[in-house]
């Protein structure tokens, strides 16, 4: 007879956890600006966000808004690029342009001795970038390199295709440009895209970190003078809730790249935060039913995961995983019974609670781990049109989920007749294992 | 921020630093075995074992380690470097005895299964076609450039491994491993963040205490003879479309002042756009979009 | 460039265009680590330099909640069996001089202590890839 296992010891009950006090205001261009002091590690975020980016390129303009996010640190009207990247690092950081789906961040992590300082350049960056037509053509001589590799890498295949199917005639559906497009951009197309979208009212500014010095009074003496413009248009998309299969052909791949997923509710829904929870016990945690399932018992696969991806006022939910080819058949038969098991039968209250716990702890890790997971947060509920209080009633939220929610929303939201599956593979090795699902 | 240093009578090195900032805590383990010093038949053992680390001990089944971690408002993970294997969970601060008693736990002794290691033999294998075989520029260049620069087998081989030689393992090996390396005399334990070192103290000694140390192999030589020649190689790449170029220089001992030196040219030449073969091979003459570069 | 200990190297890598030769790459690094071989140093890219590692030993340290601490203090005791050497890497960078950069430059980053690897794609551009298919 084996010995009795001893149980973890479970320790005290836990802190208590306030999330760090944030300071809005607005400047009166219309700029609104969020500072939160945290920490005492001497360095200090700071990010303009603006709500600019694919959403506002057209049809054949695809990657105008990484071009114009990469033009924009080649100088301002009164510092060379050269200049902008010494002053920056003599700063302890860099200007960082990235452009997204619906917003280009414009900003960096800073020493807290210069912040007012790297508040300046920033704005100057931001607000009076030189875009220069001398160094175009290297520049988009990068893209077209970058859209290559990305081209030759199964996951952004399969990426690209997957949102493409889930929003067909929308910026969001287009994620590789045509080169012959990409070539053909001017400087003027360039400036014309940053004069249209970025402007004070599409911008909020947010400061997280150790704080030093008076940075309200430095965002409003640098940037209080930027235009006001106007907000950003919406532009809504409409994602497809149709099932379809999707290959593409990868001759001699080692392995099948997989995407599963379709529309969810919006995080202003009400049903978001259960969806959440749904998500992580069915495929976004380690110990979830799809990763013990296809991983830990059938090891067909490394790194599956599911997540909650959004946009504008959207959600969509999406497994992936990467198996070996041989169970490409086979891990989709497991990931739709475990799909399936979730829509008609609830989980126990007991692991009900250990995902729920599990959600909880991370919450606290998103707004304690750096100044840009603060930020982060802060942005996604901004963005989204949420109140503040979703992150002051997140962890009840949580925590008030029952298992028949869980039910609930699998059977009402992860509809398998909706559901966009994206496999990259080698062909003729995975057509006959795959042959099901053509057919439903 | 004070540090707190000691060592158990087994060995286990202790090192201990508070900070209340945030309510969570860091409890790390460290061995003192990493890809380098594997059996030569079975490149990428080190990392396979840091996989069975997770498979089960006395006191917790297959998975049981990393539910408890989660299940307690955490997250964790491992990994297997040049010079030690690491396992780490971030906790809410309450959870340090927790924490504590499962490392403990797996220090003591794995209770694994053949099915276990097939398991997570396909895991893994899935792990290096993720990587390396599915993807162009796989272990481009930190897999790849070791094995051309170096000469020595311990710092030149396959660290992610053959897959002949994952598939090659067995449970005997995993044990021998365990029993040679995996003892409190060859690891250090670290906690950062909100606990009290007296109590911390108290639970490491209830926890580590009793376990035993083993007899440790002599270290192997990991010199590296000096270089005389500049060496070129150059490796297809059937899954890239585009031409990639690395060069590394080998790096002067550890903690002497030209390693200091190195590392203020590691930022000099290639951190930041401020840096010298980022304003040369990217702006002035556009070569390429950007130039990564590390000391490893 | 911590938490080593055995031989290491210092690397970089970059992707380009068919149309750029290695040879042309090389010959632009050459000259550029050339100029810190043959002249000294300026002291203010040095102080630039000791900023920038500065900065990243404080998101080193509180990386992940504390683990980057906790992964140096750890390293430090198994390699050097002495975890506060965490507290004394700025004042070990702030000791370099335009002199020692010049002479560990002139010996580690001379070209016969250099290996070159260079990547030949074997895959077709995408652009010359058959229509992708669906069903």
């Amino acid at each position: 007879m084996s010995p009795l296992k001893e149980t973890p010891p479970q320790g005290p009950p836990p802190k208590p956890f306030h999330l760090p006090a944030a300071a809005d205001f607005s400047l009166p261009n219309g700029m609104r600006v969020t500072i939160v002091p945290y920490g005492i590690v001497p360095k200090v975020a700071v990010r303009a966000v603006v709500a600019a980016g694919a959403i506002d390129e057209s049809a054949g303009q695809v990657w105008l808004s990484r071009l114009t996010a990469a033009l924009m640190k080649e100088g301002t009207r009164t510092r060379p690029a050269e200049q902008v990247a010494r002053e920056a690092a003599e700063m302890g950081g860099q200007i960082e342009i990235d452009s997204g789906s619906d917003h280009t961040s414009v900003g960096g992590v800073a020493l807290s001795d210069f912040g007012r300082q790297f508040v300046a350049l920033l704005a100057d960056v931001l607000t009076t970038p030189l875009l220069p037509a001398d160094e175009l053509p290297r520049l988009q001589a990068d893209l077209i390199r970058e859209l290559s590799i990305e081209k030759s890498q199964p996951e952004a295949l399969a990426q690209e295709r997957f949102v493409g199917t889930l929003f067909p005639d929308h910026p969001y559906g287009r994620a590789f440009p045509a080169e012959i497009d990409l070539q053909g951009y001017t400087t003027e197309d360039v400036r014309a895209f940053y004069r249209k979208n970025f402007n004070a009212a599409r911008t909020h500014l947010y400061i997280a970190g150790k704080i030093e010095g008076d940075l309200r009074r430095a965002v409003e003496d640098a940037l209080g003078g930027w235009a006001k413009g106007s907000p950003a248009p919406d532009l809504p998309a409409h994602p497809a809730e149709t099932r379809s299969l999707q290959i593409i052909d990868r001759p001699g791949a080692e392995q099948s790249n997989l995407l599963i997923g379709l529309p969810v509710a919006a995080p202003s829904s009400p049903d978001y935060i259960k969806l959440e929870v749904m998500d992580s016990l069915l495929g976004g945690s380690f110990a979830s039913r799809i990763t013990s399932n296809i991983r830990e018992q059938k090891g067909y696969t490394y790194s599956p995961v599911s997540q909650i991806g959004t946009r504008r006022h959207l959600a969509y939910w999406v497994q992936s995983a990467d198996v070996t080819t041989a169970v490409t058949g086979p891990s989709l038969d497991e990931i739709f019974y475990e799909i399936d098991r979730l829509r008609n039968e609830p989980p126990s209250a007991e692991e009900l609670q250990g995902i729920q716990n599990y959600l909880s702890g991370i919450f606290v890790l998103r707004n304690t781990i750096s100044p840009d997971a603060i930020i982060g947060q802060l942005h996604f509920v901004d963005a989204q049109g949420l109140d503040r209080s979703y992150l002051s009633t997140y962890v009840r939220k949580v925590m008030d989920v029952t298992p028949t929610d869980i039910q609930s929303i699998a059977e009402t939201y992860l509809v398998p007749s909706k559901m966009t599956i994206v496999v990259v593979g080698d062909k003729a090795q995975i057509d006959d294992q795959i042959a099901p699902y053509e057919t439903q | 921020m004070p540090i707190t240093y000691y060592k158990l009578p087994n060995g286990l090195r202790v090192i201990l630093s508070p900070d209340s900032t945030a309510p969570t805590v860091v409890t790390a383990v460290y061995y003192r075995i990493g890809f380098r010093v594997e059996p030569k038949d079975r490149t990428g053992f080190a990392h396979l074992f840091e996989h069975m680390m997770f498979q089960g001990s006395q006191n917790l089944g297959k998975m049981e380690f990393i539910r408890l971690v989660q299940q307690n408002g955490g997250v964790l993970n491992g990994s297997t470097r040049f010079d030690f294997t690491n396992y780490f969970e971030l906790l809410p601060s309450n959870k340090l005895e927790t924490a504590l008693w499962a490392e403990a736990d797996r220090m003591r002794g794995l209770a694994i299964t053949d099915e276990n290691l097939k398991n997570q033999q396909d895991v893994v294998s899935n792990e290096v076609k993720t990587a390396i075989l599915n993807q162009p520029y796989g272990g481009f260049p930190w897999l790849w450039m070791p094995q051309y620069a170096n000469s020595n087998w311990y710092n030149s081989h396959n660290f992610y491994g053959e897959l002949k030689d994952i598939e090659a393992a067995t449970l005997a090996d995993v044990q021998a491993f365990f029993k040679t390396y995996y003892s409190p005399n060859n690891a250090a334990l670290a906690i950062v963040g909100d606990f009290d070192p007296g109590e911390a103290t108290a639970m490491i000694a209830k926890y580590f205490a009793a376990i035993a140390p083993a007899d440790l192999p002599p270290p192997p030589d990991l010199s590296e003879p000096r270089q005389e020649e500049e060496k070129t190689a150059t490796r297809p790449d059937p899954l890239a479309n585009r031409p990639a170029l690395a060069f590394s220089y080998h790096m002067p001992p550890r903690n002497s002042p030209e390693y200091f030196a190195m590392g203020l040219l590691d930022q000099m030449l290639v951190q930041g756009d401020d840096s010298l073969l980022y304003r040369e091979l990217v702006t002035r003459r556009g070569f390429a979009g950007e130039v990564a570069g590390a000391i490893n | 460039m911590f938490n080593y200990d055995g031989p290491m190297l210092w690397t970089a890598s970059l992707f380009h265009d068919a149309t750029v030769e290695p040879a042309q790459i090389l010959s632009a690094i050459d000259d550029v680590i050339e100029s810190l071989r043959c002249k000294p140093v300026d002291q203010s890219l040095i102080d630039r330099s000791i900023t920038k590692m500065r900065s990243s030993l404080y998101d080193t340290l509180t990386q992940f909640g504390g683990f980057g601490r906790a992964d140096l203090m750890a390293c430090y005791a198994l390699f050097d069996d002495d975890p506060s050497r965490i507290d004394s890497l700025e004042s070990e960078f702030r000791k370099v001089t335009p002199e020692l950069v010049g002479r560990t430059a002139r010996e580690y980053l001379r070209n016969t202590n250099r290996t070159v690897l260079l990547i030949e794609p074997g895959a077709a551009l995408p652009e010359t890839l058959p229509e992708e298919e669906s069903v």
